[in-house]
């Protein structure tokens, strides 16, 4: 009875293109749209080199070892820029028709930037050449100390400066990054498949309709035939959930090896969340559903009000998940989409499993409360009114 | 003859409006038992309370000899139900939806693959049983909604306004279908607010209004207790004042209406009232050129015990 | 009257779809509205950083930390690790700093002490990391030269300040526009998505009652009902355009909104609203379920909203996108809005691109309903 019942359930589910689409196809998309969106977010390092100006009059030229620094930015495979050498008015002219992002000239010693508006590139020159300036100015400070030691001797001054070059340019700051950064695209994913399995809340509210005679005829049918109310809703069930679990799996996937999505070693881990993150949703679209006494578009309503709401607590809808935890802390904590989204966070983000599996454990509680919950509500089985 | 339902004493409230006052009635095994009365008389309210799917506050409801709860699985195995509105799975074909339905009742595969072809040809879908519900004519999906609620031959069958919106073929073969069924050694309580179906279905009929039987019988003793005999309807192109005053007169009429040359006749209770009333037309010269005569209908009966028209 | 009536219960009977993207328009209207820091456009945010200090305040250090107190803001009360991850997580902080024991001693001793450094994702963390390194590279520069500790502060001060001067070529602050720019973009999402859902919906529901009403009485004439419908269409549309303006004088202010770029701003989402109406009426021909319609709208408007930069600027797109998406409308109109925000002055140079933009929109609206009016004729011939 049980797998009569389950093949014909996930057969209608297949069957029904409205679900289908909204389980499998809608993410699938949308996991392609991120894809082309997010794309060039991929790396942030690796920059285009971009047009810049330089003025190159005798004020510049007299900046020898600024000039020199300057220069070697615009040669080589890596170079930043693509450097015009010109005049001022030139330079005015590149830059008002957008040729150049921003040109660079001296006054007085002083070195200059101009740019037509902000911007990434922009303020990569402006930083650049502030820093060329400053390495210039260590340069020839270096330079000029070890001048005055010699007190008067003849001194080599092409190999001090080249000295003193050495050292700023060897100079390399003594920083341990420890920072574990984390791909914003894989964070944009690891939302996407919490959303996915979020679908499971609408997939199990309607299968659970399916078996409620006080929602639909069909659970009026159901309610009469000599088969445990129980089995039927287990079966209708599981079949809602097989739908929904290969749905995820083909997600990460479909994510992982054919566009190519960074999850880290993760794979197993990712899955068994998805998979948990899924019962949850399923067993609060069965808790919603059968605590909820209405017509079954205000049901699905309310599960889309839900859900999302815990998406937005749970920062889907950008860096808001601070914010929300200050000011209603529990809500991350029961929340099933706060739980899976932190859930993946923890997994990237801490080395030490432990605040994973709490996400775990946690998402197991609550669907075994929604369970119980759901199962004495449900045995109350004659109906006030249907 | 054994009594397949005894419902003594159901009553049933929603919230103050009480949908079903202090029922008893007992249907037959064996026969047509049909429950009739207008929109929101609590027909379907007394099936939904002897199917265990509503709650009551009073009552006693016994199937096959048997207290019927919603766990009483011996019992539901040997019933059927035939909703009013369909229920069935859009995304299934004809015979995937009555092979499920059955198999919730039936587990031998080839058993149940027995029975679908059954219904299938009880209810003539056999045609159409790879085709989705979407595709089905209005009349076609009824068929399929009774196929799916008594293909695993049950010894009761309710049937909730079946017909409700059906093409004449369709309702046809539905009612036949029905005959089979009670061939076949089922019970079967009919609810319905069109009294021709009663009349041609029913081996007997309980009326309800307002959720109390009002009246109760076979067709013929509903008929009795109406007050009229028949009415008569004769088409006289010309009738003169003095000539229609004379019709009072006859014997056992009760009322007279003549308006656009027809003449309505109702009489009570009586014998021999037509040949009176062609003896005075003869008499008086009156041309006429149709006369036929009606028995009175459950509709009368229903007026008669009411105050209303049965339909709304 | 009678169609009007019933199409307005009809948009009333739906106010649910439209509430909803609506709604999301206005959280990101009033979010992006007070946050300061976005991947969108590098507004010289100063970057947030969090000091740990294990070193006594003074000499190298306090001149340390005065410099990051000046490049950057500062902030304390992360005594908690998984608070501070999780500020770095969502860049609330740029750049964690932690200062080692001795640090000033050891600098000047020109020992290179290690100094420890998180950040988190994003461009501004990507700057707050120069900004530190910066420093660190100025010291140690100067201290590989055996200066007394004393003189090394002087020197790294002065090499520190000597800052490049950047000038500004325009005079108007793109940023005031910025947060508009992106308003108006976002609003490509709801703008499609609220459209095509209750166009659709009345339509098709209209469809239905059409041909009710015609077995019934033959009263009205389908042609004047089609007309009294697309009417009411456009009622409809451009009084939510015109909600959709008056909420961007809330959340942008006014100071924004009553410029002439906020005219311009305005005139452009109104040349949108009016192709979104049209391949509304487009998609409702085919008449779909409810369901449909739903899935469709939310490929329709989320999809451009992603390919054409109503999400993520159009900038960080890749190219081959970017050349796809110009066969969207919704590119137009959102390359338009991107230009309306940098304009510096008012000319030809600047303008004459916005109108063509606006008029290859109006272009698009125009092909959309002659493609409507010849797949309709040709699906009454199959009728």
């Amino acid at each position: 009875m049980f797998w009569h019942n389950y093949k014909y359930a996930l057969k209608a589910l297949c069957k029904n293109r409205m679900l289908v689409f909204w389980t499998t196809i809608f993410p699938f998309i949308l996991a392609i749209l991120f894809n082309l969106a997010f794309a060039r977010l991929h790396d942030y390092d690796v920059f285009e080199p971009f047009n810049v100006a330089v003025v190159n009059d005798e004020a510049y030229q007299n900046e020898k070892v600024f000039s020199e620094a300057f220069k070697t930015l615009g040669e080589g495979d890596e170079k930043l820029f693509n450097i015009e050498y010109t005049d001022k008015d030139r330079a005015e002219e590149l830059l008002e028709n957008g040729d150049v992002d921003g040109y660079v000239y001296v006054v007085d010693g002083k070195k200059k930037v101009k740019i037509k508006e902000n911007g990434t590139n922009q303020t990569v020159l402006t930083m650049t050449t502030e820093q060329i300036s400053q390495s210039a100015k260590i340069i020839d400070d270096i330079a000029m100390s070890e001048i005055a030691k010699s007190a008067g001797q003849p001194v080599d001054v092409v190999a001090i400066y080249q000295n003193a070059v050495k050292v700023v340019t060897e100079a390399e700051p003594n920083v341990k990054d420890e920072s574990h950064v984390m791909n914003v695209v894989s964070v944009e994913f690891y939302s996407l498949i919490a959303m996915a399995c979020m679908q499971g809340a609408m997939l199990s509210c309607e299968m659970m309709n399916r078996c409620m005679p006080n929602i639909t005829n069909r659970g009026k049918r159901v309610a009469i035939a000599p088969t445990r109310k129980g089995i039927i809703v287990a079966s209708n069930l599981l079949a809602g959930y097989t739908m929904l679990f290969v749905s995820i799996i083909a997600l990460i996937f479909f994510t992982r090896f054919i566009l190519g999505v960074e999850y880290g070693d993760n794979i197993p881990f990712i899955c068994l969340l998805a998979a948990i993150g899924g019962l949850t949703a399923t067993m609060l679209g069965m808790f919603l559903s059968v605590i909820l006494k209405t017509r079954e578009s205000l049901k699905n309503v309310i599960i889309v009000v839900v859900t999302m709401l815990g998406s937005l607590f749970a920062g889907m809808f950008g860096a808001m998940k601070m914010f929300f935890d200050e000011m209603i802390p529990i809500a991350n904590k029961i929340s099933p989409v706060g739980l899976i989204t932190d859930g993946f966070y923890s997994l990237y983000y801490y080395e030490d499993m432990t605040r994973f599996y709490i996400n775990v454990i946690s998402l197991v509680v609550i669907s075994i409360l929604l369970f119980v919950f759901s199962i004495r509500s449900l045995r109350r089985q004659r109906y006030d009114s249907i | 003859m054994k009594n397949v339902i005894d419902v003594k004493h159901l009553t049933k409230s929603y919230k103050s409006n009480k949908a079903v006052d202090d029922l008893s009635f007992a249907v037959k095994e064996g026969e047509i038992l049909g429950l009739l009365g207008p929109n929101g008389s609590g027909k379907s309210t007394t099936m939904n309370c002897i199917l265990s799917l509503l709650k009551f506050e009073a009552g006693e409801i016994k199937i096959f000899g048997k207290e019927m709860a919603p766990d009483a699985y011996d019992i539901k195995t040997k019933v059927g139900v035939v909703f009013q509105d369909v229920a069935v799975f859009d995304e299934l074909t004809v015979y995937e939806n009555i092979d499920y339905f059955c198999g919730l009742y039936v587990e031998d595969k080839a058993t149940r693959a027995q029975y679908v072809e059954d219904a299938l040809k009880l209810v003539g879908l056999e045609e159409n049983k790879s085709q989705y519900p979407k595709q089905l004519s209005g009349g076609l999906l009824r068929r399929l909604n009774i196929a799916c609620g008594i293909a695993h031959k049950p010894k009761l069958i309710f049937l909730d306004e079946p017909t409700v919106a059906v093409d004449p073929q369709s309702r046809n073969n539905i009612l036949e279908g029905i005959k089979k069924l009670r061939e076949d050694g089922a019970t079967v309580v009919y609810t319905t607010h069109y009294m021709e179906e009663v009349e041609i279905l029913c081996d007997r009929v309980i009326i309800l209004d307002h959720g109390k039987i009002i009246a109760s019988g076979t067709n013929d003793e509903l008929k009795a207790l109406a007050k009229i005999e028949e009415k008569v309807t004769i088409e006289i192109p010309d009738l003169a004042p003095e000539k229609l005053a004379g019709f009072d007169k006859i014997k056992n009429v009760s009322e007279v209406e003549y308006d656009n040359g027809i003449l309505k006749i109702v009489y009570r209770k009586g014998k021999n009232n037509l040949i009176d009333m062609m003896e005075y037309l003869k008499e008086n010269m009156i041309q006429y050129n149709k006369i036929f005569s009606e028995r009175p209908t459950l509709n009368d009966v229903f007026l008669e015990l009411t105050g209303k028209e049965l339909r709304d | 009257m009678i169609v009007s009536k019933a199409f307005w219960k009809i948009v009333l009977k739906n106010i649910g779809a439209i509430i909803t993207p609506t709604i999301v328009l206005l959280m990101f209207g009033t979010i992006s509205a007070s946050s300061t820091v976005t991947t969108a456009q590098y507004e010289a945010c100063r970057p947030s950083i969090v000091i740990f200090n294990h070193d006594e305040n003074v000499g190298l250090t306090k001149h340390f930390v005065e410099y990051l107190k000046k490049n950057a803001e500062v902030k304390t009360g992360y005594e908690d690790n998984d608070r501070l991850k999780d500020a770095l997580f969502y860049e609330e902080v740029s750049v964690v700093v932690e200062i080692p024991e001795n640090f000033h001693k050891d600098m000047a001793l020109g020992h290179k002490p290690e100094i420890k450094m998180r950040s988190s994702a994003g461009y501004v963390a990507e700057l707050s990391k120069v900004v530190v390194r910066r420093y660190l590279s100025v010291a140690e520069g100067y201290a590989a030269t055996n200066l007394s500790e004393q003189a090394l502060v002087e020197k790294v001060d002065a090499a520190i300040t000597n800052d490049v001067e950047t000038e500004m070529k325009s005079a108007v602050d793109t940023s005031k526009f910025a947060k508009a720019s992106r308003y108006y973009s976002f609003a490509n999402y709801t703008i499609l998505s609220c459209f095509i859902t209750i166009i659709c919906l009345i339509m098709s529901s209209f469809n239905r009652e059409q041909i009710r009403k015609r077995n019934l009485v033959g009263a009205i004439d389908i042609k004047k009902m089609n007309r009294i419908l697309l009417k009411n269409c456009c009622v409809y549309a451009v009084g939510a355009w015109a909600f959709y303006v008056i909420v961007s004088f809330f959340t942008l202010g006014t100071d924004v909104m009553f410029t002439t770029q906020g005219l311009l701003y305005a005139a452009n989402s109104l040349v949108f609203a009016a192709v979104a109406t049209t391949i509304a009426y487009l998609v409702s021909i085919f008449a779909l379920s409810a369901g449909a319609v739903n899935g469709l709208q939310n490929v329709l408007a989320l999809g451009s909203s992603f390919l054409c930069g109503a999400f993520v600027p159009a900038e960080y797109l890749p190219e081959s996108v970017l050349a796809f998406a110009h066969v969207l409308p919704s590119y137009y109109y959102i390359d338009a809005n991107d230009r309306i925000m940098k304009i510096q002055q008012f000319d030809a140079d600047t303008l004459l691109p916005i109108f063509l933009e606006m008029i290859a929109v109006a272009g698009f609206a125009v092909a959309f309903v002659v493609l409507a009016n010849i797949i309709s004729k040709k699906r009454q011939k199959i009728a």
